[in-house]
């Protein structure tokens, strides 16, 4: 018994060690992704704390999908690009995503890995590493490309080749752009190529002013669908190319209509912004035009909007075309030299102001990065917290389970023991009570032969003193063995025949037990039954009387029958005599098998027959020491 | 005529015995005379030369295995006489000699006095086996039986038995000197003269000599020294393994 209770033991420990790793595979990968969504959430530094976990997990996953550990390490170059100053972090994580996605790797999410990667770059100012991350995307399999995908990829290098001065590449790409942008039926992303081929035209090449026109006409025609801030670069350039074509007038109106769907949009960031750079170029036209009075009006509210904004380039181009301005319209000196005063004024006062701004954005930068960094902490010490205390639970969990295993299994042994010896201390009592009853029925029966017939007195002495022996010898044993058992009940039947000298015959018959089989019973439970069909069922009949016991070996269980046709049981054939033996018997036998002992009168059961069978179960085992 | 001698040192079995052979079978045996010691039942034996003694296993100045050690003269059959003394049983057992027990049957005498007669056409090996049984009464280390077949009487020492093997009423004794003797006993017989604590049945037809036993096999053998194999009962598996495996 106590073997299962370890096993049971060393099955919860076994349990509880892979309930960890039990997890199936789409578990985990769920995991991960709710991680990563998790990631999205927070910000820098807590972020990676998800990632970490989420490339634990990956790395525990059998044979993870490719796509997992890219994502896992996109995400780090992303945040990494979302904060400041760490663009050489994220793009050394961004490399790495684009060097994992193998060419024939054509799922969608790819897109956005190489546009963040090439922008990442391009914005870093690395425009080869922009190029070359391009390159990559345009040398992979058609089937891996979308044209969206080619658009972004030409687009990039067009804009890389401006950078390192290479016009006419840029114009080639800007042309495969387009094509794709037709192709892909990227309405928005056409249109922001046109404007930059436009540019391109016009500030880029030699003498290609009129292509540039011709290329913003195209987008003119689709003004009513064109994006705010499109349809205002659109107008910016038109009134470029119109100052460019010495119409100033056109370029006014371009530029006042550029003015106005800035106004339209009231773009919360880029109003001022926008706004000062149409008053600026509108102030540059007016004063081609001479009208000066206009000019100097466009140039204060250029002045007055610039201000608002960091675009220093456009404060001071102002204030230099003020100066032109009053230059050309040939103003007195003193007046130039107030302005230049004022000029340096407002431009201390905006130094001043911008260095306070600055402080104040700066002080509450930093606040605000205290509060992430704590906030951070808290984060990173709450997931510590949580799988602390995950772990302190489920070690409670399998202690306390294991402790009632434990004690169950304990109080269960203890049980069993009990029973057992309540058993045995029962069988004992009963052999106890057995063998002088048994020994002093004999002894009567000796004593009233000895006046009859003192010969077949001594004779069945010694059968007596024979049987008493074996039976003394059984009686040491819990368990006898069956043979030997049943030696004693033949024993015991040829004394019985001694003395009533063939008044009955008896048979044992074995069924479905060899002779070869070593069983062991518990002693003296099958004479008693015999000794009452004699001594009572027999009483005075006047037919010979038969007994047979039928042994029949059946599952854990012989299961023993002793049938005699004597009186039956209606003619008292279970006397009082008997009751005390019989009652430790039934006791006993039902306690080690769980079945009461049957005792039926056969009359009962046919009308022509008479006499009583007793059907019991023995308990047997396959050798003493069981 | 046969000639008896008893020999028990209690007058009143002398008594009874003579009593029964007198009533029952006086025609052949004729009771020459009576002993109550060692030292009286050397003497008689010398001085009367009988064919058949009745002896007590037990007497006071020594056993009966004493008696026949001193005495010269051997030409005679044995039936011992001896009380429920588990022991000495064995011994007798294991010298295979003849025995009936105190109080005496009727029938058990009978036998036994019929088995004497049969056996008395010359029994040259009687004092090998009284000494084989006076070895093991007296606790000898060496145990060695008595296997009788219809040709020969084998005393075979225990530990050279590897292991016996049964069919039916048949029971066939293998030793480690790769003799193989078959003798009309069912297994049961065997097993009761063999010492427990050396050997073990763990088949209903096989005994084995535990010191024997080389390793379990899991197909359900045993295997020994000898490379022989013997099967193992399944239902007495853990039994015999704890015995063989297990005995410190």
């Amino acid at each position: 018994m106590l073997k299962y209770g370890y096993l049971v033991i060393a099955l919860l420990l076994w349990s509880a060690c892979t309930l960890n790793q039990k997890k199936d595979r789409g578990t985990l990968i769920d995991q991960v992704y709710d991680l990563h969504q998790t990631e999205r959430r927070y910000t820098n530094d807590s972020s990676f704390v998800f990632l970490d976990k989420a490339l634990v997990l990956i790395r525990t996953i059998n044979d993870a999908p490719d796509s997992l550990l890219i994502e896992n390490t996109y995400r780090r170059g992303y945040v990494y690009l979302r904060a400041l100053n760490k663009s050489d972090s994220a793009l050394k994580y961004l490399q790495q995503t684009i060097d994992l996605i193998t060419p024939e790797d054509g799922r969608k999410r790819n897109e956005t890995y190489f546009r963040d990667a090439w922008d990442g770059y391009w914005e870093a100012g690395k425009y080869k590493n922009s190029a070359a991350i391009a390159q990559r995307y345009l040398d992979k399999p058609a089937k891996a490309q979308t044209d969206v995908g080619l658009y972004f990829a030409y687009n990039a290098l067009q804009r890389v080749s401006l950078e390192l001065q290479q016009p006419d590449e840029a114009l080639l790409y800007s042309q495969k752009a387009l094509e794709y942008a037709i192709k892909s039926k990227a309405r928005d992303e056409y249109e922001n190529q046109l404007l930059a081929k436009a540019g391109i035209l016009f500030f880029h090449q030699q003498n290609q002013e009129l292509e540039a026109l011709k290329v913003l006409e195209e987008l003119r025609e689709r003004e009513d669908q064109l994006h705010p801030d499109l349809k205002r670069k659109l107008y910016l350039n038109l009134g470029f190319l119109e100052t460019w074509a010495q119409d100033h007038r056109g370029a006014i109106e371009a530029f006042e209509q550029a003015a106005a769907v800035t106004r339209e949009t009231n773009h919360p960031y880029y109003f001022n912004e926008d706004i000062a750079e149409c008053f600026a170029n509108m102030s540059d036209s007016y004063r081609d035009l001479k009208q000066y009075q206009t000019a100097i009006q466009y140039l204060d509210s250029t002045q007055y909007y610039a201000s608002k904004t960091s675009r220093t380039d456009i404060i001071n181009y102002a204030a230099k075309n003020r100066f032109e301005i009053a230059y050309l319209r040939g103003e007195h000196v003193d007046s130039v030299s107030n302005m230049f005063q004022s000029l340096i004024e407002s431009q201390n006062n905006l130094y001043t102001d911008r260095i306070k701004e600055d402080l104040a954005s700066l002080r509450a930068l930093n606040e605000k990065e205290k509060e992430l960094l704590s906030q951070n902490q808290q984060i990173v010490l709450d997931n510590l917290n949580l799988s602390r205390q995950r772990t302190i639970l489920f070690a409670s969990v399998i202690i306390a389970l294991l402790s009632i295993a434990i004690i169950a299994l304990f109080y269960y042994q203890r049980k069993l023991r009990f029973d057992k010896r309540g058993l045995q201390m029962q069988q004992r009592l009963l052999r106890s009570q057995m063998n002088p009853h048994f020994t002093y029925n004999t002894l009567y029966t000796i004593q009233s032969l000895i006046d009859e017939n003192p010969e077949k007195a001594g004779n069945y002495l010694v059968k007596f003193s024979r049987l008493l022996r074996l039976v003394l010898e059984n009686s040491t044993m819990d368990y006898v063995e069956l043979e030997k058992e049943l030696e004693s009940v033949e024993k015991y039947l040829q004394l019985q025949l001694l003395r009533f000298s063939e008044r009955f015959v008896y048979d044992i018959q074995l069924v479905n037990i060899d002779d070869d089989d070593l069983l062991f019973i518990p002693p003296m439970l099958i004479q008693p039954f015999i000794e009452n069909s004699i001594e009572h069922g027999f009483q005075g009949i006047d037919y010979p009387g038969e007994i047979k016991v039928t042994l029949t070996r059946s599952g854990k269980y012989l299961s023993c029958t002793i049938c005699d046709n004597g009186r039956g049981l209606a003619a008292g054939q279970n006397g009082n005599k008997q009751s005390l033996s019989a009652a430790l018997i039934a006791d006993f036998i039902e306690k080690a098998t769980k079945q009461k002992i049957t005792i039926k009168d056969r009359s009962q059961v046919t009308e022509s027959t008479s006499g009583v069978e007793v059907s019991l179960l023995i308990p047997y085992k396959f050798s003493e020491y069981d | 005529m046969i000639k008896a001698i008893l020999i028990d040192d209690e007058a009143s079995v002398r008594k009874n015995l003579r009593e029964k052979i007198d009533a029952h079978f006086s025609d052949r045996i004729a009771i020459v005379a009576e002993a109550a010691s060692v030292a009286s039942g050397v003497e008689t034996i010398a001085q009367h030369q009988p064919d058949l003694i009745f002896l007590d296993v037990n007497l006071q100045d020594g056993t009966g295995f004493d008696i026949i050690q001193q005495v010269e003269y051997k030409e005679f059959e044995i039936i011992f006489v001896t009380g429920f003394d588990k022991h000495a049983i064995k011994a007798i057992k294991v010298g295979a000699l003849d025995y009936i027990l105190k109080p005496i049957d009727l029938e058990e005498l009978s036998e036994a006095i019929e088995k004497a007669i049969d056996n008395s056409q010359g029994n040259s090996q009687l004092e090998k086996l009284i000494e084989i049984s006076r070895d093991y009464f007296h606790g000898s280390k060496k145990k060695r039986v008595i296997f009788r077949t219809a040709e020969n009487v084998y005393a075979v020492y225990e530990e050279n038995i590897l292991y016996c093997s049964s069919d039916g009423n048949y029971t066939t004794i293998f030793t480690d000197r790769s003799e193989k003797i078959m003798i009309s006993k069912p297994i049961k017989k065997v097993e009761e003269i063999l010492s427990e604590e050396v050997f073990v049945r763990c088949h209903q037809s096989h005994i084995v000599n535990v010191a024997h036993v080389v390793k379990y096999s899991k197909q359900g053998y045993l295997v020994l020294s000898d490379d022989e194999k013997v099967p193992v009962s399944n239902r007495r598996k853990d039994y015999v393994l704890s015995r063989i495996f297990n005995a410190s």
